[in-house]
């Protein structure tokens, strides 16, 4: 049997996703906990996690601004914070500094973005629509398995190593499996990176900003529930450590099977998937049981790997008119940011469940509001409504937007122009207190 | 003859010597004196360079005119600019004269430089309160007389502090500061009841007249 190159090409990015998710698994997804094991609170790691997000935030949003700078030998750029990204959670299982492992951190993110966005160049410049939607649930499916397998290893590992040295080497393990991921892709060269096509104009604005708006607000709503889930069933519900396994187990599981079902689902059918996603949070808030909790989890997997595939077909139909790169950038940069919207009032509020369950949820609402009344693609009102209402969310958070940047600009403006008052008047108080020094007048 | 010329040189050479001994006193002097210049001149050109960077970025002329909609009647900028120059050739002047000048004087040097900043401060005084009466002024429309009752007003004030510079006696200076507090406390309670009892005086008085006249 001969390998085309495009199913070649698959094969290396469903390889890059499964030594990615088992790097997950072994050191971003135990960071917390390692974080703990070596005696930080819980105002330090909140630190730690909000100033690294900050970072790459900006990074991801100054390379959507100057994103021919990027291009500037990007294969070699890209691989080499692929790898970076992976390898630098080595040193930092010998760390116990805050600031060490801060800057250590934001490194490692700011790595995952050009890595991101490398991948996620590779495919939405290799294939079309269709291809587009095959590999992002084969990815998807790679992904969950390696989750579930890596999950197992994981807990294998921190049980028979003894506690001095167990995050030493899964962070050593999950760093070099990690590389893997790197070497898988090592092959894959874009091809005409030079003739990328740029647009300098958006030619529809408002229905990009509509479909960022309900992808920003739906990972950040999932983010949140994830923040919260884990220690609400813990804490609160008093389950025990199988149950909690189970509960990310039947997600997983279920997000596996259901990105066959979604991957061949037409947009209008995908919003079914995104309306049932927004009864999760709420479910889980009110259920009592924790063994119910893994229907939900299986339920929540189910609905969500559909509303977040309806995000990422939504961007892949898009590639068209707003470019490869910019769409490549854009996903990237709202994974971000949705991250550091739910970061903070994860952190704030992270005792309080009832406010982070129902948090999620109305943002979960807010953002299936957005698709259903603005997004043309998978809109429950006629096009032509769904184009005026895009339009008007568009303006008036524009012209909000600006409103905002304008008053905050004018008062830092004048803080500063009074300061410029205030050392006027102080120089001015030096000179005759000296005068008044001289003649020893005190 | 040899005396007579022997005399003449004793004397000039006591005079010589008088001199070189004076020079040596005076020339020290006259270097830090000129320091004291030089610094003054860096300093002023400094200042004046800070100053005018900071105030010229603050622009608090524009700035009241666009969140308080007057203008003031004179340039704030220029006015703490002059201030700080003051200040500077204030110090410079009591370090060159305190080089020279012995102990004695200097007390009258420090009394005088000291009642020349209480004359500035009033000059700062009596502009802040014509600031405030013409930005008063211009966003209230008050009519003539009472325009001119505020202006009387805020010169008994202004008068009351030129009176503490003046030279008179302390008796008389508190004769004059009793005199003006009565008056402005006699007139600013005259003010406020017509202010708020004109229209019943009015109404009172005509109708005493309608009830002279029947």
């Amino acid at each position: 049997m001969r390998w085309d190159s495009a199913s070649l090409l698959k094969i290396y990015l469903i390889g890059e996703s499964v030594f990615y998710g088992l790097y997950i698994v072994m050191t971003r997804n135990i960071f917390i906990l390692y974080l703990v094991s070596i005696g930080l609170d819980i105002p330090e790691i909140s630190i730690i996690i909000l100033l690294s997000t900050l970072a790459s935030t900006m990074v991801s949003i100054i390379i959507y601004k100057h994103t021919k700078v990027f291009l500037i030998k990007i294969r070699e750029k890209s691989l080499f914070f692929h790898a970076l990204e992976k390898l630098i959670f080595i040193p930092m299982a010998y760390l116990s500094d805050a600031a060490a492992i801060t800057l250590f951190y934001s490194i490692a993110n700011i790595s995952s973005i050009f890595s991101s966005i490398y991948v996620n160049l590779i495919i939405y410049n290799s294939f079309e629509e269709a291809d587009i939607k095959d590999i992002t649930a084969k990815r998807t499916i790679a992904l969950n398995v390696v989750n579930v397998l890596g999950y197992i290893f994981t807990m294998v590992l921190m049980y028979i190593l003894p506690a001095s040295m167990k995050f030493q080497v899964i962070f050593i393990l999950g760093g070099l499996l990690g590389v893997f991921s790197t070497i898988s892709i090592l092959a894959v060269k874009i091809e005409n990176v030079d003739t990328i096509k740029m647009f300098s104009q958006i030619s529809k604005p408002e229905q990009l900003f509509s479909t960022s708006s309900f992808f920003i607000t739906l990972l950040t709503s999932a983010n949140l529930l994830g923040l919260v889930w884990t220690p609400f069933l813990v804490n609160i519900l008093g389950s025990p450590d199988y149950i909690v396994v189970a509960v990310n187990f039947a997600g997983s599981i279920a997000s596996i099977i259901s990105s066959t079902l979604w991957a061949k689902t037409s947009f209008k059918k995908l919003r079914y998937s995104l309306g049932l996603a927004s009864a999760t949070p709420i479910l889980a808030m009110i259920t009592p049981s924790s063994l119910l909790h893994i229907g939900i989890s299986a339920y929540g997997g189910f609905t969500f790997t559909g509303a977040n595939f309806l995000g990422n077909f939504l961007f892949a139909r898009y590639k068209s008119w707003l470019g490869v790169l910019r769409v490549s950038i854009l996903l990237t940069v709202i994974a971000n940011v949705s991250q550091l919207l739910a970061t903070p009032f994860g952190l704030i509020f992270q005792n309080n469940y009832s406010i982070l369950f129902i948090s999620s949820t109305i943002i979960r609402l807010l953002s299936v509001a957005i698709a259903y009344f603005t997004i043309t693609e998978v809109a429950v009102v006629p096009e032509e409504y769904a184009r005026t209402y895009s339009q008007l969310l568009y303006t008036n958070s524009i012209s909000g937007y600006m409103i905002i940047v304008d008053t905050i600009r004018e008062s830092i403006i004048l803080s500063l122009k009074l300061l410029a008052i205030a050392t006027a008047i102080l120089i001015l108080y030096i000179l005759y207190r000296f005068l008044f020094f001289l003649m020893g007048i005190s | 003859m040899v005396k007579v010329v022997g005399a003449q040189i004793n004397v000039l050479e006591e005079f010589l010597q008088t001199i070189s001994r004076e020079i040596s006193l005076i020339v020290p002097k006259i270097i830090i004196a000129i320091l004291i210049v030089v610094v003054t001149y860096l300093s002023l050109r400094i200042l004046s360079y800070v100053v005018k960077k900071l105030l010229g970025f603050a622009d608090v002329d524009s700035l009241l005119k666009k969140y308080w909609g007057g203008e003031l009647p004179f340039s704030f900028n220029k006015l703490i600019v002059s201030l700080a120059y003051v200040a500077v050739i204030l110090a410079s002047v009591y370090g060159i004269i305190s080089v020279f000048a012995t102990p004695e004087y200097m007390q009258a040097v420090s009394s005088t430089i000291i009642y020349g900043t209480r004359i500035i401060s009033i000059i700062i005084v009596a502009l802040i309160f014509f600031t405030i009466f013409t930005l008063v002024i211009e966003r209230i429309r008050i009519e003539s007389r009472l325009r001119g009752y505020i202006f009387f007003i805020v010169t008994l004030l202004l008068t009351s502090m030129i009176i503490d510079v003046t030279t008179l006696s302390e008796s008389v200076k508190e004769s004059l500061y009793v005199g003006l507090s009565i008056g402005i406390g006699a007139s600013l309670a005259v003010f406020a009841v017509w202010f708020f009892f004109h229209e019943y005086f009015e109404r009172y008085f005509a109708y005493e007249k309608e009830k002279k006249k029947k």
